[in-house]
């Protein structure tokens, strides 16, 4: 893992680049912010025990905690941060979903690497539940075709756990068109995934 | 950032789309379809489109709700989980390339879990060893060193039933150690196969485990991780193998005094109790107590313990007694031997393995007619009387295997629940013959009142020792219980389960000990408090007061009930019949003020909270319920000084002292202050204090949709408090959505 102060040097950089309205700089703050929330939820799999489980809310919030040095930035770009970590967290996990899919579909033994210690978790990815999420990046990513402010609300209030505010903030729209959005992002994902 | 018209999106029917969307929303259900066929005339596809959507609307929500806590958080733990695969082979096969030269790798075995575990062959001696790589992080870097030193200890044995520990070292980060390759199988490949052993087999690898931990604890070596795992079959004995890895790797991890919270190392499945609880001065008995399970595994061909989770399976062990032993040909006392192994506070074990060998040979070979010590101390009845009361609520068995663990000629296990023994008949706290007994518990009712950490562990110490005097002494149950929920009101939200757990516990042995008793009764009915069952809460504190109109925190009790289901009313005339019944005590105090502070009174109620802050120490808990007074009288200077007072004073069952200052510093127009403390509630939300701290600074914000969310988890975690139910979550009161959570509350319908 690469030396942290330079990673949050870099995130504030690139942060203060989107506010000038360099757009690359949004796609070049993408890998990094999902290797650190990785790293991040990775870091705290030893706080907790088996049946508890973690909180995509409060990874993205204590990402911005650790990552962003909050007297370098303006208050907007804490809004650009949690879209694209709201970003990294979809791909993160539909990522991860995918994989079981495959894994399964491989056929044969899993390879559940089990630790000495700590006996294999009972709360994990049920399969039915990685088919619904893969299912949901799915239509997710057709979403993104026709309506990419919609995928980009849903990003923001279902995989970064984003209030209202902070979704109309982080993405530049007003609090009544990302509620309008919002419903309206639902409505169409849930009709696709059931249809699918 | 891109603004709104910078997205890619069909603008224009879009656009129609969602302005019609959102008005039918904001229709009742019925009249939706009508709106939009009139609004739609002549464009049949965006009529059709639009009624697809809203149907489908009504389902969305809930489940997007649901789809978060089935598929995004357990997907998010999985991610947490996977190890890192590619980081740990580089670090193998780096290190079979530094040792290529020593050792000629043959092969891995598995069942390693995390170790990888390899064949070797020294060429020197011609000799076969067992390489164990542990993986890179489970020693921090500046560790090894520990890990070493910790290492040599255990490689200093030298015993028959012990595989000696050849070499250890530490390459690149990556440690390992060898051993002899022992030719055989593992106990655990041997009960896989064939399930519970012959008597004579499981007696002798008995044993030389025995044996081996003998003379490994007379060096001041404790294994920590005996398992079926770790005993190896060779021929007619049995070897330990990985003495004092345990041990030295949890030196390496944090030292000695390790405070991971948890158990972080050991198989969650035979760990000891205070291994589970995680204590810090974990001593031989840890290992006579694995010994237990390995030896009920051989007998029975399962453990005595089973759980759905490992954290259920540690809490089982905490507070539970094992299932009983049943095998058929085995003498009365080895079951009574290994049971007493098997006893959950380490005090009433044996003391050492010596001491298990000697009465291991008493019970296998007394001569006939002689009656050995074993025999006479547990007689067969009480494992009848087990049997008898196999299917009987937990409470029950409990009492009697307690009884057993501690055979005392008063106690009668046939009538365990409900009649004591005649000698006992002083009324309520004294009621126990041992005056040794009586001052733990007194002791141990003084210490409540600090409000402390050290207090609280001091209090729960003070009354196990009561009750290590009178196992039957139920004032002690209950008063452990009231400790542990101290503890509750003052731990992290993830961990509040556990103690919870314990309290009811507590008060249910309390309760089946002696119904009688009033403060068993009160003891229950603030465990239901907590775990929000109101109507039961009731009930329990009703009967209390019954049997003693006077019982301490009875009426402050049935206040908390009141407030809970609204009757501000009853809530302050309960409230004020503790504070008549005792007018110096604390808790009563506390209630009328909370009382008085719910039913608007806020003058009253800070006079009473004034008397509060003059303790010593004082209770900070006064100064969240002052503040509260303030922020209703929107006094926002005030009610802030009062709660960050309150968080100040290191006392934690102020818990919600923060919560309520975000609340405050948003009303009073300090926003970014507000969302900074908001940023830290939601990233240290499981630690610290839940969702309910959450919806509290959101309802301060007015930010209702996100307040309700949150309130909706707090019901979840167990978060939400009574202080909902105070005016200044007034707005959320107004609200439709309140009556909905007050439903899942349990409120709505008490009885």
């Amino acid at each position: 893992m690469t030396d942290p102060t330079l990673t949050s040097a870099d995130i504030t950089r690139l942060l203060q680049a989107v506010r000038r309205g360099e757009r690359q700089a949004l796609d070049d703050l993408f890998p990094l912010v999902y290797e650190e929330l990785r790293a991040l939820a990775r870091g705290q799999r030893s706080r907790w025990h088996g049946d508890l489980t973690m909180n995509a809310t409060a990874l993205v919030h204590e990402a911005y905690l650790k990552l962003v040095d909050q007297d370098a930035i303006a208050s907007e770009s804490r809004g650009h941060f949690f879209a694209v970590a709201a970003k990294a967290m979809r791909h993160i996990l539909c990522n991860y979903a995918r994989d079981r899919q495959r894994l399964k579909r491989g056929g044969g033994a899993e390879h559940v690497a089990m630790a000495d210690g700590l006996e294999a978790p009972r709360v994990d990815l049920s399969e039915a539940s990685a088919d619904e999420l893969a299912a949901l990046d799915s239509a997710l990513q057709r979403l993104e075709q026709s309506d990419e402010r919609q995928s980009r609300i849903v990003e923001c209030r279902f995989f970064g756990g984003m209030s209202i505010d902070e979704t109309a903030a982080a993405l530049g729209l007003s609090p009544a068109t990302v509620k309008r959005d919002w419903a309206l992002a639902r409505a169409w994902l849930y009709r696709e995934v059931q249809q699918g | 950032m891109r603004s709104g018209g910078a997205f890619r999106t069909n603008h224009t029917r879009s656009a129609r789309l969602g302005a019609l969307f959102e008005q039918a929303l904001d229709l009742p259900v019925q009249e939706r379809e009508p709106f939009v066929s009139h609004a739609c005339e002549g464009d049949a596809a965006l009529r059709d489109e639009l009624i697809s959507l809203l149907e489908a609307h009504l389902a969305a929500g809930a489940y997007f709700d649901d789809l978060s806590r089935r598929a995004v958080a357990p997907a998010l733990s999985a991610v947490a989980r996977q190890p890192d695969d590619a980081e740990a082979m580089r670090a193998v096969e780096k290190l079979r390339e530094r040792l290529a030269d020593t050792y000629r790798f043959e092969q891995e075995l598995g069942g390693g879990g995390m170790s990888r575990i390899f064949v070797a062959e020294d060429p020197r001696l011609k000799r076969r060893v067992v390489i164990k790589v542990l993986p890179p992080e489970i020693i921090p870097t500046d560790a090894a060193d520990r890990f070493q030193r910790e290492i040599e200890l255990a490689a200093q044995l030298q015993h028959p039933h012990i595989v000696p520990l050849l070499s250890t070292d530490t390459v690149d980060g990556t440690s390992y150690y060898t051993m002899p390759f022992v030719t055989g199988e593992s106990l655990r490949d041997r009960l896989a196969r064939d399930g519970a052993l012959p008597l004579d087999d499981a007696l002798r690898i008995w044993r030389d485990l025995l044996d081996a931990l003998a003379h490994a604890h007379a060096r001041g070596v404790v294994h920590r991780d005996i398992k079926p795992g770790n005993i190896l079959l060779s021929g007619r004995h049995a070897l330990v193998t990985d003495f004092g890895i345990a041990l030295a790797l949890e030196t390496a991890a944090g030292g000695a005094q390790s405070t991971t919270r948890g158990p972080a190392i050991g198989t969650a499945a035979y760990m000891a109790p205070e291994q589970a609880a995680a204590k810090a001065d974990l001593d031989q008995r840890v290992d006579l107590y694995q010994a237990g399970l390995v030896m009920y595994e051989m007998l029975t061909g399962v453990l005595p313990f089973e759980a759905e989770s490992t954290h259920e399976l540690l809490l089982a062990r905490i507070t539970r007694e094992p299932a009983p032993l049943l095998r058929r040909e085995a003498p009365d006392g080895l079951v009574a031997l290994v049971t007493r192994c098997l006893a959950r506070a380490r005090r009433h074990r044996p003391e050492s393995a010596e001491a298990v060998l000697a009465e291991l040979d008493l019970a296998t070979s007394p001569p006939p007619g002689k009656p050995t010590f074993a025999a006479v101390a547990v007689a067969g009845r009480p494992r009848r009387t087990i049997a008898r009361y196999a299917g009987a609520t937990l409470a029950l068995v409990t009492v009697v295997s307690l009884a057993m663990v501690r055979p005392s000629p008063r106690s009668t296990p046939g009538g365990a629940a409900g009649s004591l023994p005649a000698s006992i008949t002083a009324s309520g706290p004294r009621r126990t013959p041992d005056i040794a007994a009586y001052e733990w518990y007194r002791r141990g009712m003084d210490v409540a009142l600090l409000r402390t950490d050290r207090g609280r562990r001091e209090g729960i110490a003070h009354f196990e020792r009561a009750i290590s005097i009178d196992s039957m002494y139920a004032a002690a149950y209950a008063g452990l219980s009231r400790m542990y929920l101290t503890v509750w009101n003052a731990s992290a939200a993830d961990e509040r389960r556990t103690w919870a757990r314990l309290a009811e516990e507590a008060a249910f042995h309390a309760v089946a000990l002696d119904d009688t008793e009033p403060m068993a009764h009160v003891a229950l009915g603030w465990v239901r408090l907590a775990t929000s069952d109101y109507g039961a809460a009731e009930a329990a504190l009703t009967r209390a007061l019954d049997l003693s109109p006077v019982v301490p925190r009875g009426h402050e009790g049935l206040a908390r009930v009141h407030m809970m289901t609204g009757r501000r009313v009853e809530q302050l005339a309960e409230a004020r019949l503790g504070v008549e019944a005792d007018p110096f005590s604390h808790s009563a105090i506390r209630e009328l003020s909370l009382a008085l502070a719910t039913n608007d009174r806020c003058e009253e109620a800070l006079d009473g909270l004034r008397t509060l802050k003059t303790l010593t120490p004082p209770a900070a808990v006064a100064g969240v319920i002052g503040g509260m007074c303030y922020a209703s009288r929107e006094m926002w200077p005030e009610a802030i000084s009062e709660l960050q007072w309150a968080a100040s004073q290191g006392d934690n069952s102020a818990t919600f002292a923060p919560a309520f200052t975000g609340y405050s510093l948003a009303r009073a127009g300090r926003q970014d202050e507000a969302s900074a403390l908001l940023s830290e509630l939601l990233a240290r939300r499981e630690q610290r204090h839940g969702s309910f701290a959450i919806a509290t600074v959101y309802t301060g914000m007015r930010d209702y949709d996100e307040a309700f969310a949150w309130l909706d988890r707090a019901v979840d975690d167990g978060s939400l408090n009574p202080y909902i139910m105070h005016p200044i979550f007034a707005d959320l009161h107004r609200d439709p959505r309140f009556q909905r959570l007050k439903e899942r509350m349990g409120v709505e319908s008490p009885r």
